[in-house]
């Protein structure tokens, strides 16, 4: 009897995986997300679907892609699928740490066909193997975003309202009206501060800091160079004689006190925290990047891009169409126990039914489709969605493969927020007005229209794989060190040119410019051979 | 042999019934007793499992705690710190190549971990810029932390912010000279990683940290107005330089969950006993339904006749069965003995019967010859008066009859009328016997009657009775006796029959006889004979 009553729980234990059963894969996400709710609503529709869900874990205040990425490798467990920043893309991938999707994709025709074979080739590995999906890079049929995601200046409508809705096409135009309001509004109704001009210049982050450069001139944000069409050479961005004023115009600003004195001390935490004040009136910053801070700001207190030149006559280049970044994407890991289940959930998150879930909802709740296909919102459907809770109801799975751009119907947009007259009626009215004023919109409106990408477009997704184990990859490195010691100076110091001087010493004596520059430009020649 | 006592009155359903109670019983004691002390064990568990949780929440803040000490301590004796807010800066820039320089070399700024989120040092140097590590004292007088420390006017503290519930380590930075006014380093632990730890707790329970009536840590996610500390909640009280912590934890009575988990107890329990009352009755029956089956299949006549030999097993009753088997074939084989016996016996009176023809010097019956009816007969030997031939018919005929079976026999004649008749000794009387051996065959009650009357010449003598009819077969063996072409399995009619009497008749009345054999509701035999042969004369014998 007693042995009876030992092997019966044990049989009780044995179960087998029934046919309705979801898989759950978890995942790392780093970039700071929003985790979803075990019982999200639009995820728990798409895992009915698909049989399968994932967990989406993101990174936490005080931790970095680094710093959690490097746990992982040392402990060699990782979660089912992995979308790291360039850097660490790179370490997974020397540590062997993702699986090569491309031998299990035969059977998964929307993933295989996501890309084209050239854009494919462009991500491969030296083994000819593809680790990972980029997942922000895959436009259907032509970019329909009204919102600028990218790099600007970024200015509040309070401000553009405060001075009349001006035209600011340069530089100085731009600082005017911030110095002038400043003057004009020092401080707010609860008795705190206005900042003209804020800076993030803390880790990789202080692009706003130092490639500004690139826009002033009229080029797209390559990121790390500008790129001569012409000669098909990279430029370095850092010491053009824009970049030069570019700098001496921040220094005048800083002295000026309409830049955050405290700029250059902040942590991108404490940035951030500035920006959610609303006391922040303008920077420079990518919306991707802040847009996820400001998010309970008031509507005066949003920001709105302005594409700033050095002169005018500068044609600006602020928009471009959606780059194709190769440098990271979402991986399956070596951890994942069926990786034939996580490349089949990777290939339906990407069918037409699924993506109309991610982005827009669930038909006749979310939006609703007239006799023409055309999806549209109801007032009840657009509150709704506006109010809509991301941790529980909306499911985007926004760092794993989508289509920017159109829909795959070629009729609507890919995403209710990019539907033009979703995206207008849903603008507060002040910034309606605002948009109206420059006769605009949409956001990206009030840039200029983004042109074709050149072939070697954007340089940034390469030098994000630089390693230190090149002379240009060390000169990268050197070249932010340089920077990140010497331009706060630049911007603080008392006597601009000697310390542009002393930067420019230091930056062409510690950094092997020629390496990285010319690294550079047989990148370009490379792209540009490979698009041929 | 076993003694036989009460005991063995006992019928085995009744005894299945005791051997189930027997084995029911302790279980459900055992049983009743689990859930008894179940409850009772559940309550010291949950004691138990409250100090225990406590005590590791308690590790958790303690480490956290002793964490920012350690770091506090390391940056308290830093030269390089008080040297960075000693300094009196001349512009912003120089501030920050001496704070860049610092960041870069001094990992008491960057040694945030999982246990602190935020280490930052206040200081009233009006040269220094806030931001990063270093911030201005200005910007946090007032504040509550700020206030609490000035108050206490100790060189370290924790503080917990009772609006956000954060907790914070504060020292007074004063180990080297400060010129520059006051210094604090405020350590922040990381309230979001010890919440995680808190919510990841394997507690079934509630576990909150709380300072004051406000929350600090729960495993539940609750808010503080959701939060309802009853006196069943455990409590501890630790004390973290100047700051009260309290613990308070209440385990869920898990008895529904144990109920659930021991319920596999019963559960199998009456599985099993469910089994083996099946299994026993199942044996029990077994024995029970073969001794009843072997009680029917003994027959009084045919004695053990049983057909499943599955039932012959190599058990006890098997045994048994055999036992009683060969007890009955011994029997039987006795019973067969006696029947061959009064075989024999019938076989002796036959040969009896014959030797007795023999004897009365019937030569010309044993050569068939065709004088037979010249034959000398010595008239005193084989010709016999009908009454006295009629009574020796019926006492000769009960002696022919079987075991069990009944025979009444009544002679009805005009004596006075057939006194004078005479005929073959023993003819009517061995074919009355064959009547009454015939009649047996098919009924076990027979009256005979016989009769016999004279007139015209002839006299009738019949012999019959009611009930079953012969054979068809027999009856026809009866007539062809009478027929031309002599039957040759007349000799199978019956052992005997080869001095049948009606051969004699018919030898010595010489055909001038009829007899009729009907067999209808039973069977008559009628004898028809010429009276004047049957009148007693001489005859002549040929040579």
């Amino acid at each position: 009897m007693a042995l009876c009553i030992a092997v019966l729980p044990s049989c009780a234990l044995k179960k087998g995986k029934a046919e309705n059963e979801i898989t759950e894969f978890s995942s790392f996400l780093a970039a700071y997300g929003t985790e979803l709710s075990d019982d999200n609503v639009v995820q728990q529709i798409i895992s009915e679907k698909i049989g399968a869900k994932c967990k989406e874990t993101w990174l936490k205040e005080g931790e970095t892609a680094e710093s959690v990425i490097s746990k992982m490798i040392i402990s060699g467990e990782y979660p089912d699928f992995i979308s790291p920043d360039s850097t660490q893309q790179q370490k997974l991938l020397n540590a062997g740490a993702l699986i090569p999707i491309d031998e299990y994709w035969d059977d998964y025709p929307n993933l295989k066909n996501y890309f084209t074979e050239a854009e494919w080739n462009r991500m491969r590995s030296e083994d000819g193997h593809i680790y990972y999906v980029p997942a922000f890079s895959k436009v259907y049929m032509y970019d329909t975003t009204p919102i600028h995601y990218d790099e600007a200046f970024w200015i509040q409508v309070r401000v553009l309202e405060w001075a009349g809705y001006p035209k600011i096409m340069t530089l100085d135009e731009y600082f005017d009206v911030l110095e002038k309001y400043l003057a004009a509004n020092p401080t707010n109704e609860d008795g705190s501060k206005n900042i003209g001009y804020e800076i993030l210049s803390e880790n990789w982050l202080y692009f706003c800091l130092e490639n500004p450069p690139q826009f002033l001139d009229g080029y797209p944000n390559d990121g790390c160079c500008i790129v001569n069409p012409n000669t098909l050479e990279a430029v370095d961005l850092n010491t053009t004689p824009t970049a030069k004023r570019w700098f001496k115009k921040l220094n005048e600003e800083y002295k000026k006190g309409v830049i955050d004195p405290e700029c250059f001390l902040l942590t991108a935490d404490q940035y951030f925290e500035k920006l959610a004040s609303g006391n922040v009136l303008g920077m420079v910053d990518q919306y991707w990047n802040y847009s996820g801070k400001i998010e309970s700001l008031p509507a005066e207190k949003q920001y709105v891009p302005i594409g700033v030149v050095i002169d005018k006559g500068v044609e600006e280049h602020y928009h471009s169409n959606v780059a194709m970044d190769t440098s990271s994407g979402v991986g399956i890991t070596t951890s994942c126990n069926d990786v034939e289940a996580a490349v089949k959930f990777l290939d339906d998150l990407l069918s037409p039914e699924v993506l109309n879930l991610r982005f827009w909802g669930v038909e006749g709740v979310d939006y609703s489709v007239d006799k023409d296909g055309l999806f549209y919102m109801t007032d009840e459907q657009a509150a709704s969605t506006q109010n809509n809770d991301n941790v529980n109801y909306s499911c985007r799975y926004s760092y794993f493969p989508y289509y920017r751009g159109m829909n795959l119907d070629g009729i609507n947009a890919y995403c209710w927020a990019y539907q033009p007259s979703v995206f207008y009626g849903n603008l507060d009215k002040q910034i309606k007005n605002c948009l109206s004023a420059y006769g605009a919109q949409t956001y990206v409106e009030l840039l200029n229209k983004s042109e074709e990408n050149a072939a070697w477009y954007p340089m940034w997704s390469y030098t994000n794989t630089f390693t230190d184990k090149t002379p240009y990859g060390k000169a990268k490195i050197a070249m932010d060190e340089v920077k990140h010691e010497y331009l706060p100076k630049v911007v603080m110091g008392e006597d601009f040119d000697t310390s542009w001087d002393e930067y420019m010493d230091a930056y062409h004596s510690r950094c092997d410019v020629d390496a990285y520059i010319n690294e550079l430009t047989a990148e370009v020649r490379r792209r540009v051979d490979m698009g041929k | 042999m076993p003694k036989s006592g009460f005991l063995s009155d006992i019928k085995f359903r009744t005894r299945l019934v005791f051997v189930c109670l027997l084995v029911l019983l302790p279980s459900l004691i055992l049983i009743a007793t689990i859930l008894i002390i179940l409850p009772i064990s559940e309550s010291a568990r949950k004691k138990e499992s409250e100090q225990t949780i406590m005590a590791a929440s308690e590790q958790y803040i303690s480490t956290a705690v002793e964490n920012s000490v350690y770091i506090a301590k390391t940056a308290y004796t830093n030269k390089e710190l008080y040297e960075l807010i000693n300094k009196k800066y001349k512009d912003a820039a120089d501030y920050y190549t001496a704070y860049y320089e610092i960041k870069s070399s001094n990992p008491i700024l960057t040694s945030e971990n999982n246990s602190v989120s935020g280490i930052k040092i206040y200081s009233d140097n009006p040269t220094i810029l806030s931001g990063g590590a270093i911030s201005r004292m200005e910007s946090v007088r007032g504040t509550e932390w700020y206030n609490t420390f000035s108050r206490l006017n100790k060189d370290m503290i924790f503080y917990c912010d009772s609006a956000t519930g954060e907790l914070s380590l504060l020292r007074k930075m004063d180990y080297y000279t400060v010129n520059t006014g006051d210094c604090i380093l405020k350590i922040d632990l990381n309230g979001e990683i010890l919440q995680e730890c808190f919510k990841n707790l394997k507690f079934s329970g509630n576990i909150y940290v709380m300072n004051g009536g406000t929350l600090l840590f729960s495993n539940t996610g609750n808010s503080d107005d959701e939060i309802n500390i009853t006196s069943d909640y455990s409590c501890m009280i630790k004390n973290y330089y100047t700051v009260d912590i309290e613990y308070y934890s209440r385990a869920d009575m898990e008895i529904g969950g144990m109920v659930s988990e021991w319920i596999i107890i019963p559960v199998t329990f009456l599985v099993i006993y469910a089994i083996s009352v099946t299994m026993i009755i199942r044996l029990l029956k077994n024995v029970t339904d073969r001794v009843k089956h072997l009680n029917g299949v003994y027959d009084l006549d045919k004695g053990f006749c049983l057909k499943d030999s599955d039932l012959l097993c190599k058990d006890e009753v098997g045994a048994l069965y055999r036992s009683c088997a060969e007890l009955s074939e011994k029997l039987e084989q006795v019973e067969n003995d006696d029947g061959r016996h009064i075989e024999q016996l019938n076989g002796c009176i036959y040969e009896n019967n014959t030797l007795m023809l023999d004897a009365l010097g019937i030569e010309a019956v044993l050569s068939s010859s065709d004088n037979a009816r010249y034959l000398k007969f010595r008239e005193e030997d084989i010709i016999c008066p009908l009454d006295a031939e009629l009574e020796k018919a019926s006492d000769f005929a009960k002696t022919g009859v079987p075991d069990g079976k009944k025979l009444t026999v009544t002679v009805s004649a005009d004596f006075e009328k057939i006194k004078s008749l005479s005929l073959p000794l023993l003819s009517v009387t061995m074919a009355v016997y064959d009547i009454v051996l015939c009649g047996f065959e098919n009924n076990d009650e027979i009256a005979l009657k016989i009769k016999a009357d004279e007139g015209n010449g002839y006299c009738v003598i019949s012999a019959g009775y009611g009930g079953n009819e012969i054979s068809a077969g027999r009856l026809l063996k009866l007539r062809s006796i009478f027929e031309k072409e002599k039957s040759d399995d007349l000799w199978d009619f019956m052992p005997g029959y080869q001095y049948n009497p009606f051969i004699r008749l018919e030898k010595y009345y010489l055909e001038n006889i009829s007899a009729v054999f009907s067999s209808e509701n039973g069977f008559e035999m009628r004898l028809t004979l010429p009276v004047d042969v049957m009148k007693p004369k001489k005859y002549d014998v040929k040579e």
